[in-house]
C-alpha cells in the first residue's frame, strides 16, 4: 500500500509534479507558498524534500550554477513512480473521506 | 558575479551555510541568493534583508527547537520539583539538572554537526537552544508567579522557589552548553552517511 501523505508533503510533492522535473528549491518554495496561501519558510520545504527523497518519493539531480545564484548549482527534483502512487493514494483517501458530503459544509444554527 | 547590492548580508549567508546539510549547502544558499537578488531588485534591499532574515530564523528554529524545548522542560521541571518539594540542600538536584542539560547540549551538537559536517554549527545551536529554554522558563515562571502571588504570603517557600526560577544562569548555560555541544559536534562531524537510508559509518 502506498504512503498517504500529510497536507504539507502533498503540497511539496504536487509542486514538484507541476514543475515537471524543472523544479528546484526556489521554484518549489514559491509554488507551495502560492498554493497554501500562507508564509512558509524555505527550511520547511527543504526538510520536506529531504524526507520525500528518503522515502523514495522524489529523486534529485544537480544542475549548473548561474551568476544570479553566485555561481552555485541548482538541485532539480522529479517525482518517482512511488511518488505518483503516493499522490494517487492520498487523493483517493481524501475522496473516500469526503464521499457523501457536499462541499462547502453548512453550519447548523 | 552579482552586483554587491543584490548579495545577501554576509552574516546571514554564514548562518545558512552553518545550518544546512553538507550535501545541500551550495544549492540552498544559491536558491536563497537568487530569490534575495530578485526581491532586492523589485522591492528594495530592506525588504529582501527582512525576507532573508526570516529564512535564516527558519533554519535556526529547525535546528534548535527540539533541544531548546528539551532544555526548557528540564529547567521548568526542576523548578516545579523545587516548588512542590522544597529542600534545604539542593546540590543533588542541581547536579542532576546540570548533567541532563549537558546531555541535551551534547546530543544537539552531535545531531546538527552530523548533518552539516561542521563543528561550529553546534555552537550556533547551543546559543539558540539556550535562548529558547530561557524564554520558555521565564514565561512559565512569570505566569505561575502572577497566578499564585495574590494567594500566598510574601516570603512563602513556594513563592521563593518560583522567584528563584527567574534567576536563570544564562552565562553558565552558554559556557557549559557551548562546550558540551562542541564536544558533541566534534563527534558528530566524525560520522557521515554514504547515501540516504544507509548505515552510519566513520568519516574518512
Amino acid at each position: 500500500m502506498a504512503d498517504v501523505l500529510g497536507v504539507f508533503e502533498q503540497a511539496v510533492l504536487v509542486a514538484v509534479m507541476r514543475l515537471r522535473g524543472d523544479g528546484y528549491g526556489r521554484t518549489i518554495h514559491k509554488d507551495v507558498v502560492a498554493r497554501l496561501n500562507r508564509d512558509v519558510t524555505a527550511s520547511a520545504v527543504y526538510a520536506t524534500l529531504d524526507r520525500l527523497e528518503d522515502k523514495g518519493l522524489v529523486a534529485s539531480r544537480t544542475g549548473e550554477g548561474t551568476p544570479q545564484r553566485g555561481g552555485r548549482a541548482k538541485r532539480h527534483f522529479t517525482v518517482t513512480a512511488a511518488g505518483v502512487r503516493a499522490l494517487n493514494a492520498t487523493r483517493m483517501a481524501t475522496h473516500n473521506i469526503w464521499r457523501g458530503l457536499t462541499f462547502p459544509l453548512k453550519v447548523r444554527s | 558575479m552579482s552586483e554587491p547590492s543584490s548579495t545577501p548580508p554576509d552574516w546571514a549567508e554564514a548562518l545558512v551555510t552553518l545550518l544546512t546539510p553538507a550535501r545541500d549547502r551550495d544549492t540552498i544558499a544559491g536558491d536563497l541568493h537568487e530569490e534575495y537578488a530578485d526581491r532586492a531588485a523589485g522591492r528594495g534591499r530592506s525588504s529582501a534583508n527582512w525576507w532573508y532574515a526570516r529564512q535564516v530564523l527558519g533554519f535556526v528554529r529547525q535546528a534548535a527547537l527540539l533541544p531548546g524545548l528539551a532544555l526548557g522542560l528540564s529547567l521548568c521541571g526542576r523548578m516545579l520539583i523545587d516548588v512542590v518539594a522544597p529542600l534545604d540542600d539542593l546540590a543533588s538536584r542541581a547536579a542532576t539538572t546540570t548533567y541532563l542539560g549537558m546531555l541535551i547540549y551534547t546530543l544537539a551538537g552531535f545531531r546538527i554537526s552530523y548533518r552539516t559536517h561542521q563543528t561550529a554549527s553546534a555552537a550556533v545551536v547551543a546559543v539558540a537552544a539556550t535562548a529558547i529554554a530561557t524564554i520558555m522558563q521565564l514565561t512559565i515562571t512569570l505566569v505561575a508567579i502572577l497566578a499564585v502571588a495574590s494567594r500566598l504570603p510574601a516570603g512563602s517557600p513556594t513563592l521563593r522557589a518560583l522567584q528563584e526560577g527567574l534567576d536563570i544562569p544564562v552565562i553558565a548555560l552558554l559556557v557549559i552548553g557551548g562546550l558540551a555541544a562542541t564536544i558533541g559536534g566534534a563527534s558528530g562531524r566524525m560520522f557521515t552517511t554514504r547515501a540516504p537510508g544507509s548505515r552510519w559509518s566513520m568519516r574518512t
